[in-house]
């Protein structure tokens, strides 16, 4: 990972809504290829993190990098980042398929259906391309997001608490699909959520956020057994507390991996 | 059981209160001459009547104007809509509420203004339709407004990231979820333009007399069948409106 090229990159970044300063002085860096989590309480500043990277909304002051390009004032539809939500995000008047489709119809690509087959054979959701999102159940309304995003090939790939709409058994099949996804297609990977074991369990780096600056970046492993931030061990402190013990939480990040 | 039976009373007494004009106005489109408090004769002399080209004209410029009103009203309120819910802008919550003023104030106040602010545009066509825009347009623009606003920005965020440009996302995502408020906006505009008196009385052009102007005229005359039968027919213009936003507000506005 050392050797690769940066992915993305954020430097100073800031943001201010009105008043309030929701991002102050924001640095990381995400390697090619690697899954990075932003880990923090509600209200930290993580989705506007990822609204800045997605371009959606503009920082104040700093810059963003992707692929080592300059992308601070490209608009959103130039930058070609893709994001799943939490609330997955469907087209509701479009089916499946359509939905799937619809990047790469805007983008005038070849071979549209084999693509979109594909994608949906990957994400095991064959058969429902003529379903249209109020007849799909959540978890399948989640592979639909996930494939519409990934069928275009994004550079990034945020993913917005995806995992928080869906039950705790398929919680951790969609967990373990997702980083399976994300190894196979190499593509590079925000994930914001409050879940410290989603966190631990399916990142290859975090960051511990607090309002609005990243307070500690660094493995799940470094930050669950050494932490350096007093913050950062009362945050996780909550996992042991929830797992019987480390060995299961060793266990859980096996299966994942 | 005596709560009950004036419940009922109160309920049957305002029903004929209110429908008592509107089948009235039907009953004088269809007796030829109302004499006696009970016509004793039935026929369609006054509906044969309107086919004289005087009356047809007035049922052509209703339409003319009706329609070349509501082309304004709708791309203004489509336009106005996207911009009020997608953008942000100093002195955008008041200037939303100007807008919107003309719904609170009586058309002949604004008539008059009109007449005053644009005197080049007096008598004509032109003028006619500026007043059903200024009218109407703040009620279209509320329903196309309200359907608008409530489109996740979720989806149009995940459009733009899936590289669809804001026209694209505008005309794929935008347009066909809101289309139920659109719709409903469309026929508004229609229904009221086709029923405009109060504003287009202040401000038509007698090149331009519309049905509504026709009725209030022949009544004034004492010509009470022609009237029926154009009250008639807006009657149902305006049945016909209000059952079409229904049917499309609840065929479309689910998903």
């Amino acid at each position: 990972m050392e050797d690769s090229k940066i992915g993305v990159k954020v430097e100073n970044l800031s943001k201010s809504f009105g008043s309030d300063q929701i991002i102050k002085n924001l640095n990381f860096k995400i390697m090619n290829g690697e899954f990075m989590t932003l880990l923090g309480s509600s209200g930290c500043g993580k989705t506007t993190t990822l609204r800045l990277i997605l371009g959606s909304i503009f920082p104040d002051e700093g810059k963003i990098y992707l692929d080592e390009e300059d992308m601070t004032d490209i608009p959103c539809h130039k930058r070609n980042v893709g994001i799943v939500y939490q609330n997955y995000a469907l087209f509701p008047h479009m089916t499946a398929y359509r939905n799937i489709a619809f990047g790469l119809e805007v983008k005038n690509e070849k071979d549209i259906e084999t693509k979109v087959q594909n994608i949906m054979e990957k994400l095991n959701i064959l058969g429902l391309e003529d379903r249209y999102p109020n007849q799909l159940s959540g978890g399948q309304q989640q592979r639909i997001a996930l494939a519409r995003t990934l069928v275009v090939e994004p550079k990034v790939l945020l993913l917005d608490e995806p995992l928080s709409n869906v039950d705790a058994k398929l919680r951790y099949e969609l967990r373990s699909e997702i980083k399976t996804l994300q190894k196979s297609t190499g593509v590079t990977t925000l994930y914001v959520t409050h879940d410290q074991e989603e966190a631990l369990i399916i990142s290859d780096r975090i960051a511990i956020m607090e309002n609005g600056e990243i307070i500690e970046v660094g493995s799940p492993g470094d930050l669950y057994f050494n932490p350096e931030k007093e913050y950062t061990r009362d945050f996780l402190e909550i996992v042991e507390k929830k797992l019987e013990n480390l060995e299961d939480f060793r266990k859980k990040r096996g299966k994942i991996r | 059981m005596k709560n009950r039976v004036f419940s009922v009373f109160v309920v049957l007494f305002l029903s004929v209160l209110i429908l008592l004009p509107l089948s009235i106005t039907f009953l004088l489109s269809v007796v030829p001459a109302w004499g006696q408090a009970i016509p004793n004769e039935f026929g369609l002399i006054w509906w044969k009547a309107i086919l004289k080209p005087a009356y047809v004209k007035a049922v052509f410029n209703t339409f003319v104007v009706a329609g070349l009103s509501s082309i304004c009203i709708i791309v203004y309120g489509i336009a106005g809509s996207y911009l009020f819910s997608y953008y942000d802008f100093i002195g955008k919550d008041f200037l939303f509420s100007m807008i919107l003023s003309p719904t609170y104030v009586s058309c002949t106040v604004v008539s008059l203004g009109l007449i005053v602010a644009y005197v080049p545009l007096r008598n004509t066509l032109g003028m006619m339709i500026l007043g059903n825009f200024v009218i109407v347009s703040p009620f279209v623009m509320k329903y196309m407004h309200s359907s608008m606003s409530q489109i996740s920005k979720d989806l149009i965020e995940a459009s733009y990231s899936l590289g669809s440009s804001k026209i694209n996302t505008f005309m794929k995502v935008i347009l066909p979820l809101s289309r139920h408020g659109i719709l409903a906006g469309i026929i508004l505009s229609v229904g009221m333009c086709i029923s405009a008196l109060s504003i287009m009385l202040m401000l038509y052009n007698a090149e331009w007399i519309t049905i509504p102007i026709y009725i209030y005229l022949e009544n004034t005359t004492g010509t009470l069948g022609i009237a029926g039968v154009f009250s008639t027919i807006l009657i149902v213009v305006t049945l016909m409106t209000v059952y079409l936003v229904d049917y499309v507000s609840e065929k479309y506005g689910r998903f």
